[in-house]
Order: C-alpha cells, then sequence, then structure tokens
C-alpha cells in the first residue's frame, strides 16, 4: 500500500512539475506585409528568435525596402550583376524551378502585371480601376524569367530586360514559416506558427480550418489534422480585392490571359513540409483549376483541397474533417478518381 | 485471548484507514495537476496587440466598447468585432464577428492584431 502512494506521489509531482515547466506562450507582429503570430509551448521565451527570422527575410525579400536583394534587381538595369548570398541563390533557384514545374501559373516574374493591376504591396483597394488592354499587353511583355538569368560561379543574377521585375510576395510566407520552424523546433514542446496565414504545426499535430470563400459569417468552410511538420497555405479569389463598375477583380493573376484567374477554383490549400512548395502552389491552383492541379500536387507528392465556384471541396489525398456549410459538399478524392 | 484478538484487529484497521487518507489525498493531487495540465481555460477572452504589444484584454461575457489605434471595437454577446476603422482597406472590419480561439481579426495598416484566448473547434485558419 506504501509503495502504491509513494509511487502515485511522485507521478502527481511529475504532473505539476510538467505543468509548471513548458508555459503557454504567445507573441505576434507584422512582416512581410501580413501579420504573424506563433502559440507554443516551452520552458524557454523564443519570442525574440522568431521576431527576428521574420524581420531578417522581410528585409532581405521585400520589393519596399532598399536592403532587399528583390529591391536591387528591380532597380537594376539590364545586364548588370546583381550578387546573392548563398542562401538567396538557392531560394531563386527553388523558386525558378517551381515556376517551370506550374507552366508558369505561379511565376514570381509577374510583378509587372502585378503592379499594372496594383496588386502589388502595400494593397488599397478604394478608387481602384482596371488597367487597358494596352497596359496589360506592356506588362505582360516584361513579365517573364526568361529575362532573368541565375549564375552559379559568381553567385548573382542579371537581367535582360530593364523593367523586368521579381516579387516573391506569393511564396514568401511559406518560406517564413519553415524557417520559424527550423529554428524553435528543437526549443519548444510544440508550437503554431501563422504567417499570414500560412500555418507550421511543430512538434504535434493541429486542427486546422479553412476560411468560408464566399460568406464570412462562417468561421471556417472545413477543417482538417494538419499533421506535425507539416505546413499549409491558403490562396483565394477572395483575398485583396476591389471592385469597380460593380465588377470585381482579385489579385491571382493568369499570366494567360493578363487578368485575374477565372478556373473554377476560388480557393486552394496546399499541405507540404516545404513552406516554399506550399505556399506558391496555393496560387498556382486557383490559376490552373481542377484537374491540372490533381495531376501537379500528385507529381509533386504535395496534398491539399480545392474549393470550386459550384460548391464543390475537393480534397488531394486529404482528410476532410468537418463541413460547416451544408450547402458545399465533398467531391470524390480526385487521386482516386484520376 | 478474545480481548488480544481484538486489539490487533483495531490496530490493523486503523492502518487502512491512513493508507486509505494518503491515497485519497494524492489521487486528488493528480486530477488537480491533471485539470490544470489539461482543461481549456474557460471563460473566452479577447486580447488586443498594437505592434505585437498587448495593450488591452477584454472578457466577451461582458459588453464593452474599445477605441485604440483608429480602431473601434465592440465586444457585445459574446463576441467581438471591429465597428470602424480609419484605415484604407477596411479588411479588419469585413472580417466580422469573432469568439472562438483560433480567430483573428488583423488590421495590417494600423498593425493591430485581435486573438480569442478560449475554447474552440479549430486551432487555427488558414
Ligand atoms: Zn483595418
Amino acid at each position: 500500500m506504501k509503495k502504491v502512494a509513494a509511487f502515485a506521489l511522485a507521478l502527481s509531482l511529475l504532473f505539476a512539475f510538467a505543468a509548471c515547466n513548458d508555459t503557454e506562450r504567445y507573441v505576434n507582429g507584422f512582416s512581410m506585409g501580413s501579420f504573424y503570430y506563433a502559440e507554443y509551448r516551452s520552458s524557454s521565451e523564443q519570442n525574440e528568435r522568431i521576431d527576428r527570422v521574420l524581420l531578417s527575410i522581410e528585409k532581405e525579400y521585400s520589393v519596399n525596402l532598399s536592403s532587399s536583394c528583390l529591391f536591387r534587381i528591380n532597380q537594376a538595369k539590364a545586364g548588370e550583376e546583381i550578387e546573392l548570398t548563398e542562401e538567396e541563390f538557392s531560394l531563386f533557384s527553388a523558386l525558378f524551378s517551381l515556376s517551370a514545374k506550374t507552366d508558369g501559373a505561379f511565376d514570381p516574374s509577374l510583378f509587372p502585371l502585378v503592379k499594372a493591376w496594383g496588386f502589388d504591396p502595400p494593397f488599397d483597394p478604394k478608387g481602384k480601376v482596371p488597367p487597358s488592354d494596352s497596359e496589360i499587353l506592356t506588362a505582360l511583355e516584361a513579365s517573364s524569367l526568361s529575362f532573368f538569368t541565375l549564375n552559379k560561379e559568381t553567385s548573382s543574377i542579371s537581367k535582360s530586360k530593364d523593367d523586368a521585375l521579381l516579387d516573391f510576395g506569393a511564396s514568401i510566407k511559406g518560406y517564413g514559416a519553415e524557417k520559424v520552424m527550423q529554428a524553435i523546433e528543437k526549443n519548444v514542446k510544440s508550437a503554431l506558427i501563422n504567417v499570414g496565414g500560412t500555418i507550421a504545426a511543430v512538434n504535434r499535430s493541429y486542427l486546422v480550418g479553412i476560411t468560408h470563400p464566399r460568406n464570412d459569417s462562417y468561421e471556417y468552410l472545413f477543417s482538417f489534422t494538419l499533421e506535425q511538420g507539416e505546413i499549409c497555405a491558403t490562396s483565394g479569389d477572395y483575398e485583396r480585392v476591389f471592385v469597380s463598375e460593380g465588377v470585381s477583380y482579385h489579385h491571382i493573376i493568369d499570366r494567360k490571359t493578363g487578368r485575374p484567374s477565372n478556373s473554377g477554383v476560388v480557393s486552394a490549400t496546399v499541405i507540404s513540409e516545404n513552406g516554399l512548395y506550399a505556399d506558391s502552389l496555393a496560387t498556382a491552383a486557383v490559376v490552373l483549376g481542377v484537374e491540372k492541379t490533381v495531376n501537379l500536387f500528385s507529381e509533386l507528392g504535395v496534398k491539399g483541397a480545392l474549393i470550386t465556384e459550384d460548391k464543390r471541396i475537393v480534397p488531394i489525398g486529404l482528410n476532410i474533417i468537418q463541413i460547416k456549410d451544408s450547402s458545399y459538399s465533398v467531391a470524390n478524392d480526385a487521386k482516386e478518381g484520376a | 485471548m478474545s480481548h488480544n484478538k481484538k486489539n490487533r484487529k483495531s490496530t490493523y484497521s486503523l492502518f487502512r484507514i491512513w493508507d486509505v487518507i494518503v491515497i485519497v489525498v494524492v489521487l486528488l493531487l493528480v486530477a488537480l495537476a491533471l485539470y490544470f495540465t489539461l482543461s481549456p481555460e474557460k471563460g473566452s477572452r479577447a486580447e488586443v496587440y498594437v505592434s505585437g504589444e498587448k495593450k488591452a484584454e477584454l472578457v466577451l461575457s461582458k459588453d464593452a466598447e474599445l477605441e485604440l489605434n483608429g480602431l473601434k471595437l465592440i465586444v457585445s454577446g459574446g463576441k467581438i468585432w471591429v465597428h470602424s476603422s480609419d484605415c484604407p482597406d477596411k479588411i479588419c472590419e469585413k472580417t466580422g464577428k469573432i469568439y472562438k480561439k483560433g480567430q483573428t481579426i488583423v488590421c495590417l495598416p494600423n498593425q493591430v492584431i485581435v486573438r480569442i484566448v478560449g475554447k474552440g473547434e479549430v486551432e487555427a485558419i488558414s
């Protein structure tokens, strides 16, 4: 009997100790044109580390800060060599090759077109009007990755057209979420990192809800489990929208038309352990539409779910847990159907 | 002989009572520790941050109004929302009423984040 009592006492002390040791912590801030926050359990505070990672990424890749390599490239004249750090160089290479895999549906060189539409940061929808056909055409002519050359020997980049511009806005939140995960995963018991809606699950799984694309009054449209080590990103035609003469224009531009995409996919969620993939492919999926996205995802080994204009939820290797709006229905798992 | 037997029996049962008391107390401690470790927080609250710094904490069960950094926040009926804001995009106003853990209101231009602390169905929204 006494042994049992002693064991129970030890157990209770252990629980009490565990409860005191790992404190629930929270940090938030603003970087890369969006908010970020992290909720984490840890015996030590990681706020500064998290802030530092995200602020340094902003300094390096913001199109508006003179400290950024993108700013320097965008300002550069044709033929000018811009030196890149090793890390910058590998990020550029990764994004350029990812863009090729999506057949330009995700394209960091669309920035002239994004600017023509006025979706460059900081975005202000007030009084916006769509660009004219000739403005779109001119911007399209400057929007191509083929104007950029990466030089491995000199670790540099140059461009062959003065007004060719780069912007990593569609990828950088995923990159940031992954960098924060790497920076803190050894120091926390668990953490949820949210960089402008791109979420990383560190050391445990989290239940995540996806924004209803058409009705703000729903807390979310559907939920799923984001497994430990995964990052999920969502892009939708409901974000960054302006209305002109009763027509609304969203920020995801299709390079084939030079206009906001109209593929039938209104929201795309991508899940991957690679944050760059998750973020960039979410944009690509909205442009590509259901069929091409299903093929691309299986090719690249990522999971996700699409929401279509006609109220279907198309899971791609993902288990949908709950749907809040009963007017939406789950289409058969596209992977099995294909 | 009968006296001796009776005496032994009563000390034995005394020991048992103390054992039981100790075990009950310890189990209560374990239950308490478990409760504090695992139980979700009871009343939902909203925390309001400006540029990463906590500026206010509001209990959702109590109606209130708060003006902060260009935003007018209202708490009513267990929910919180941005009634009006001087920001250009008004995304914070369009976010609507929030009340569950995992939901946030963000005003990018004014660097304000409203966060719910308490119970929720999902832990974050993408
Ligand atoms: Zn606002």
